[in-house]
């Protein structure tokens, strides 16, 4: 008896994501099943809905298993915000591991009624800007206007003193290359698929080995139902695929590894590439050391210890995400 | 698109359907239909309000965006929010001004009687439509509401702008039931010789 | 059942509801509804959960917002009095020649396109505004109505433009790119136009005859009349093409810039107000409905599979693009005697885009192809407006035309459902004229 997952997400089908992580992963489930378990992906949205919808989606089993960024949720997934918050991540592998990590311990809660699957990060945000001469401070920062991805997003870049502007993401190559934002927050694995290294002209990152500016969680989630449903062999092919080493395998295929080659992209284009100096990242952590703050917060008037959750993603961060 | 379009873009130029009937006229709404109608106009009217003020709020973001850097916070989903408010006011009057897209190719030989039949399940099936987005759209409010699910910048709890398309649903499941009887009406007088 | 059989099982069944008048949204929403229940074995549940996101996701849609702004805008210029301006205008100028009066109602109804996003709207305002004076210059009645019912498609085919905006939400593609394609064409179409009044009043010289010169001061004045409602245009388009808003923002300047004139130079009061407010409220609300219906079809079509299998089985069976796309574009005049154009759209789109894509044609890069097939689609969707039997804008046109009997008129519109099909062809051969301007502007 074959059983069909219907796969939903919100990246076309040409995507990175789509392409080597989830078709790679129902594929090895397929094998591993001996085409028991097959998947029915749904790219773009098709099954209906918003991008923010989708885990409610797999929650309520309009899709089996859905490929979602929870944060599009803004203030549901509080404790897993956490690893997005300013200067937290250093690699997609390391941080998708502690993440996963994280989530086990503390916030299955925010995961109720579906079952995680792997859960992981992104090689970390980059300022993709339209002038040639890039940023190398924070007053060459002041007053840019900057797409911002995230509620903390949006935060850090008013911390920072630039504009954080909202707009939906495909509009963001149009509007960098008119003029009406000056450069946007993406990693380096959305940076093709945006055509970014196309309309800017330079990109700024952390100094080597530095925690990155920024960065997103991610989420591929079955419904739960669906998955206690699942007879025992089963089951065990998808626990095979799931946990800590999945979430590992996620965060180095789809992110980590193309980093270089998407440099490249931008570089074969004669852009810039930037480090920050390293005396400015001081300046720049300094100036959004409260946002850390009022995360805390925000989670305590939620009930829950915000300082501790905070120091327990930083001590699992030291342990997986050196 | 467009089938009414004409009717409502300009009133001197009589639309395939035409405005809502005159009192008195031989397919004219009962009182109880006058109030419908009355209701559906003000929520149409308010509806295009919203939209005008999302229009000063814009140009407010675009102005102060472009001059100082300085975009009205939360632009983008407050458009989001509001317009999604605004749209749902406006289908109860379509429906009740006849305003609906339909293929009537096939039908312009029959009967009065029997056009007015069909139209009674069709304002029938509108009916259901309304009242089961309404129902939808209400559950979904409340899954959102008790998930704490805000809006990016202001942080605005997302459950309000979900509520508030449920008014507009119920309106247009009104407004559907109505059309409904009124054609059944209408296709039984016809049937009278 | 293949996803193909079951993607026609749902469309047969549409088809049946259709022929009963069920309004088209509604039905499209009840097949997608069943169908979804059908594909998910028959349970109900993933169905009532789905539809908790329904409205929200569509309603809140960002881009979506440019169809209600358009179409204030469009209202506003509607009864702020603007279409008469413009028709004067272009009227100063093209007036004296042959034919000259009927040319410049072509003229004036592409300027109305440009600030007006549908195409009956268009017909009936200048229908109102250009027929007693074509009527005063003893134009023929088939002419002055067929020139008229031609022109008010400009209203769809010179952007802004409703299906434009359609094609591209379902498509993933920008819109902004879509309506700067779609700009050489529409002036193309126009041309065409007043080509096509050119060789009929040749053929038939007391069918359009000459007015009267009008003098350059009169002219000069027509001009500063209309200059409010050029400014309108220009920064619409500016705003778009130029770079500093995007399709939403540029469509509520244009709403609010529209809004001004038609208050201080149209002199529009509360009770006009008043209707622009239901005007806006009833068109949006019947797009609007139709996508609701539409998203809820395409949801159970992609569960069925069949825009995938029929995609690649196009692509298999190995059939010359360019047959595939002449059947395509066949589809759409047939499907133009039965259904409005939207709905053909929303219809259609979800199935033969992903066939179309799947093919090569001119070994254009995908972007450039649904750029292309975009334009082509609304070009073939709007004949639906002007030929038999269906045919809105004949009907709107001929009614304000009170004298004149509906054979007249679609007689009237042939020889420009010619020039149609000529310029479909041409598109069709050289997409290089729907691409141009989007190539220009591209950093
Ligand atoms: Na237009
Ligand atoms: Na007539």
């Amino acid at each position: 008896q074959q059983v069909v997952l219907k796969v939903h997400h919100f990246l076309p089908g040409t995507s990175n994501v789509h392409r080597n992580l989830i078709q790679p992963w129902c594929d090895k489930v397929a094998k591993d099943s001996g085409d028991k378990l097959k998947c029915q992906i749904y790219p773009a949205m098709q099954l209906g809905g918003t991008p923010a919808q989708l885990f409610d989606q797999a929650r309520d089993g309009v899709a089996d298993i859905v490929w979602t960024i929870p944060t599009y949720s803004a203030g549901r997934f509080l404790k897993s915000e956490v690893f997005e918050l300013p200067f937290f991540t250093r690699s997609a592998k390391g941080s998708s591991t502690a993440f996963w990590h994280f989530v086990q311990k503390n916030a299955l809660d925010e995961y109720a009624g579906v079952k995680p699957l792997w859960l992981h990060t992104n090689d970390g945000s980059s300022f993709h800007l339209t002038s040639a001469k890039g940023v190398r401070s924070l007053d060459e920062l002041k007053g840019l206007k900057i797409r911002a991805a995230t509620r903390l997003n949006s935060r850090m870049l008013a911390a920072l003193g630039a504009t954080p502007v909202q707009m939906p993401l495909p509009a963001v190559p149009e509007a960098m290359a008119k003029g009406v934002i000056d450069g946007a927050m993406v990693p380096w694995e959305g940076v093709p698929a945006a055509k970014l290294q196309e309309i800017a002209r330079s990109h700024v990152d952390v100094p080597a080995g530095e925690p990155k500016f920024a960065n997103s969680i991610f989420a591929f989630v079955m419904n739960k139902a669906k998955y206690d449903g699942l007879p025992a062999d089963l089951k065990k092919v998808i626990d095979a695929n799931s946990g800590a080493e999945t979430s590992a395998w996620a965060g180095e295929k789809g992110f980590d590894s193309v980093v270089v080659p998407f440099h490249k992209l931008a570089t074969d284009r004669g852009n810039q590439v930037l480090a920050l100096p390293a005396a400015e990242l001081a300046r720049w952590t300094k100036a959004t050391a409260d946002i850390d703050e009022q995360w805390v917060k925000e989670v305590s008037a939620k009930g829950g210890n915000g300082a501790a959750l905070l120091e327990d993603a930083r001590a699992l961060s030291r342990q997986y995400d050196k | 698109m467009d089938s009414l379009a004409v009717a409502a873009t300009s009133p001197g130029a009589a639309g395939p359907h035409g405005r809502a009937p005159a009192e008195g006229a031989p397919d004219a709404f009962g009182p109880g239909g006058r109030v419908l109608l009355r209701a559906c106009e003000a929520a149409a009217v308010a509806g295009a309000l919203v939209f005008t003020v999302l229009v000063g709020m814009s140009i407010v973001s675009i102005t102060g965006r472009k001059l100082w850097a300085a975009p009205v916070p939360g632009d983008v989903e407050l458009l989001q929010m509001c317009s999604a408010f605004a749209a749902s006011s406006f289908f109860a009057y379509c429906h009740l001004n006849r305003g609906d897209v339909k293929v009537d190719f096939f039908t312009e030989r029959l009967p009065d009687r029997w056009v007015h039949g069909l139209d009674a399940a069709g304002s029938l099936l509108v009916g259901l439509f309304g009242a089961l987005i309404a129902w939808r759209t209400a559950a979904g409010a409340l899954m959102v509401g008790a998930a704490g699910e805000t809006s990016m910048i202001l942080g605005v709890p997302l459950w309000i702008g979900q509520a508030l398309m449920v008014p507009g649903f119920v309106l247009l499941a009104l407004a559907g039931l109505y059309m409904a009887a009124w054609h059944w009406r209408r296709a039984r007088a016809e049937a009278r010789p | 059942m293949s996803g193909i059989a079951s993607g026609m099982t749902l469309f047969s069944a549409l088809m049946l509801l259709l022929l009963v008048r069920v309004p088209i949204g509604v039905a499209m929403f009840m097949i997608g509804a069943t169908g979804y229940v059908w594909f998910t074995g028959w349970e109900w549940t993933p169905l009532l959960n789905s539809l908790k996101n329904l409205a929200y996701a569509r309603l809140s849609n960002y881009d979506l917002i440019v169809i209600p702004l358009f179409l204030l805008m469009g209202q506003f210029a509607t009864h702020g009095g603007l279409s008469r301006s413009l028709f004067r205008f272009v009227s100063a100028f093209l007036g004296h020649m042959r034919g000259g009066i009927a040319m410049a109602a072509v003229g004036a109804c592409a300027a109305f396109g440009a600030i007006c996003g549908s195409s009956l709207a268009t017909a009936a305002t200048m229908g109102q505004v250009a027929l007693p004076e074509l009527e005063r210059a003893k134009y023929s009645g088939s002419l002055a109505t067929g020139a008229l019912a031609a022109g008010g498609t400009l209203g769809i085919m010179i952007p802004p433009s409703v299906p434009l905006v359609i094609y591209a939400i379902l498509t993933q593609e920008s819109i902004g790119k879509l309506f700067m394609a779609a700009v050489v064409p529409g002036v193309i179409a126009m041309v065409g136009y007043m080509v096509v009044i050119q060789i009929m009043v040749r053929l038939n010289p007391g069918s359009g005859p000459a007015g009267p010169r009008v003098g350059w001061g009169e002219r000069v004045r027509s001009l500063l009349v209309v200059l409010p409602v050029l400014l309108v245009f220009v920064v619409v388009i500016v705003g778009i093409y130029g770079g500093w808003a995007n399709p939403t923002e540029a469509a509520a300047i244009g709403a609010a810039a529209c809004g001004v004139l038609a208050v201080v130079n149209g002199g529009l009061r509360w009770r006009g107000l008043w209707h622009v407010g239901l005007g806006t409220a009833q068109t949006t609300a019947m797009i609007f409905l139709v996508l609701l219906g539409a998203d809820q079809l395409n949801t159970a079509l992609a569960l069925s599979q069949m825009p995938t299998e029929l995609a690649a089985w196009v692509k298999d069976a190995g059939f010359p693009p360019l047959l595939v796309m002449t059947a395509i574009l066949l589809v759409y005049v047939l499907l133009g005697c039965v259904m409005d154009s939207l709905a053909m759209i929303l219809l259609t789109i979800p199935v033969f885009y992903p066939v179309v894509m799947g093919l090569d044609f001119w070994g254009l890069s995908p972007t450039d192809k649904s750029i292309w097939f975009g334009i082509l689609a609304l070009m073939v969707v709007e004949i639906g407006l002007v030929h038999p039997p269906v045919g809105m804008n004949v009907y709107v046109i001929n009614r304000i035309a009170r004298n004149v009997p509906l054979t007249e008129t679609f007689k009237g519109v042939v020889p420009f459902l010619l020039s149609d099909f000529v310029r479909i062809a041409v598109l069709l051969f050289f997409p290089v004229l729907s691409l141009v301007l989007v190539r220009t502007f591209q950093t």
